[in-house]
């Protein structure tokens, strides 16, 4: 394929997640099947649920002049930004004018902030917020934040559609720098909404995964025979893009190129997804970067786990993919770092991006047996090594019916950056 | 309760925005601006609010010049004192 100016490189990525604080470390938890999953439990709910925690505390990273605007959520996406931007050994974008800009994706943003509100109000009665309490609650916050610290000058986008939150603003950040509105755009999303009362809304929809009994890491098994549901997880994903020309220009090394960008929406049901939506999503994608579905090494599916969802995409798959879909290697990595939600795209992005780059096929864990109405041909248990991935794909498919694939292509020049020297453990 | 005097309002002051901000109280004099402390109009409010719950009054006016600075805080707090102790 002809290099173009506007290709849309990735030269940069930020990861706090529930298996790995970098991106290094998450590729490393990819290679070794770690799982970020353990139980998560609050005296407010009467059982424990397993959850994808990231557990440490950031607030020590913030003065305390920043901290009350700062929800969790924002702290994430702050700090994921940050590593996003250093390695892209960018120094910020002072400089760019409205040349760069910025896309984010969230589902439920300061929510911590906004419940904790809500419980003083309604417990204690208190009847005046914090000055800070409705700007760190926004969904808007991180990525307003996140512009005044690096100077992001042009546009600054927050979307939200359920899991696809994120896939969409990578998506219109690729779209804006590929038709020439931008140069460059951090692109991304955050959640941290391990709260309570989050959690007991999940809980009410009966679609989170039960505690496995012999070990709480396993409790997330996309396309298995025995999965019960999907795990809930906090992480903030920033991918740095940026125009072929301008990453040229300053020599900057970059993981891939982003190639295909397909959205479509099921207008069909707000809970329920079809095939119907996925597939066009799919077709989009490949016919935007002009690829044949023969062409796709390797897909991230969105598989969540849940007993409706997960043979759904896996018709969308044969649907599009047709004979390709009994060869093309595919896997869930939520089986491992769970549902980001609103970062859910960006972490499988970068998932795959690493796949492009590192040249290996990320596995669905825990997959002993797989549901017959999800026949695809799984990368089961563990990942397999050593193998060229010249294009992965990624879906994600929101609540509301808004769904998202992506293609990241591999670059062959040598600015490609070196995978990480990793070692498997045993 | 006897209203107190500039001096310990404005010792009050230091001492709260130490706490909550981790500013530090040599920086923090009359003269000082909010801009240059790092005070935003929503910490300044805040820090209303938590006179207003230390002291138990209504302050009234909140009213402060343009680019204020840490003594003109202090002298809005000892107007509503004043105001709210007059008979």
């Amino acid at each position: 394929m002809t290099n173009r100016s506007s290709d849309v490189l990735v030269t940069g990525i930020g990861v706090l997640s529930p298996i790995g604080l970098s991106i290094a470390e998450l590729e490393r938890s990819l290679l070794n099947n770690r799982s970020g999953i353990g139980l998560w439990q609050s005296e407010a709910l009467s059982k424990p649920v397993p959850a994808g925690q990231i557990g440490t505390d950031f607030s020590d990273r913030f003065s305390k002049l920043e901290l009350p605007y700062l929800d969790r959520c924002s702290q994430i996406a702050m700090l994921a930004a940050d590593q996003a931007i250093d390695d892209a050994g960018l120094a910020g974008f002072a400089e760019c004018g409205q040349r760069a800009g910025l896309f984010y994706g969230s589902v439920a943003g300061g929510v911590k902030t906004e419940h904790d509100w809500v419980k003083q109000f309604e417990r204690d009665r208190t009847r005046s917020s914090r000055p800070f309490t409705i700007m760190a609650s926004m969904l808007n916050a991180a990525p307003a934040l996140i512009s005044i610290r690096h100077k992001i000058q042009g546009p600054v986008v927050t979307n939200s559609s359920a899991c696809s939150s994120s896939g969409v603003s990578i998506g219109e950040g690729f779209r804006a720098i590929r038709d020439g509105y931008l140069d460059m755009a951090l692109v991304g999303g955050a959640e941290a909404a391990l709260t309570p009362t989050f959690i007991a809304l999940w809980g009410g929809l009966r679609a989170l995964a039960e505690p496995c009994v012999d070990d709480v890491a396993r409790s997330c098994r996309p396309f298995s025979v025995d999965r019960t549901g999907l795990v809930l997880s906090e992480g903030a994903v920033f991918l740095m893009l940026e125009s072929r020309q301008h990453a040229d220009r300053r020599s900057a090394r970059r993981y891939g190129r982003i190639s295909g960008y397909g959205i479509a929406s099921d207008a069909f049901h707000i809970g329920s997804p079809d095939t119907a939506g996925q597939a066009a999503a799919l077709r989009a994608a490949l016919d935007y970067a002009g690829l044949e579905a023969t062409q796709i090494d390797y897909y991230n599916a969105h598989a969540t786990a849940t007993r409706g969802g997960d043979p759904v995409e896996a018709a969308a798959v044969r649907q599009t993919f047709a004979e390709h879909a009994s060869r093309m290697p595919v896997s869930s990595t939520k089986a491992i770092h769970g549902h980001l939600l609103g970062a859910a795209s960006a972490m499988e992005l970068a998932v795959c991006t690493l796949a492009v780059r590192g040249g290996f096929l990320p596995a669905t864990a825990h997959l002993v047996e797989a549901d017959p109405e999800c026949e695809l041909n799984h990368v089961r248990q563990q990942p397999i090594l050593d193998r060229q991935v010249e294009h992965a794909m990624s879906l994600s498919a929101g609540f509301g019916g808004t769904n998202v694939a992506l293609i990241v292509s591999k670059e062959h020049d040598s600015l490609t950056k070196s995978p990480t020297p990793v070692e498997k453990t045993s | 309760m006897s209203q107190p005097d500039a001096n310990q309002i404005f010792a009050s002051l230091q001492q709260f925005l130490n706490e909550r901000f981790d500013l530090e109280p040599t920086g923090l004099t009359r003269e000082a601006t909010l801009r240059s402390v790092g005070l935003d109009s929503m910490m300044v409010l805040d820090v209303m609010l938590e006179v207003e719950d230390r002291l138990g009054v209504k302050l009234d006016d909140m009213s402060l010049p343009k680019d204020a600075t840490l003594g003109d805080v202090a002298n809005l707090i000892s107007r509503n004192l004043e105001k709210s102790s007059a008979p």
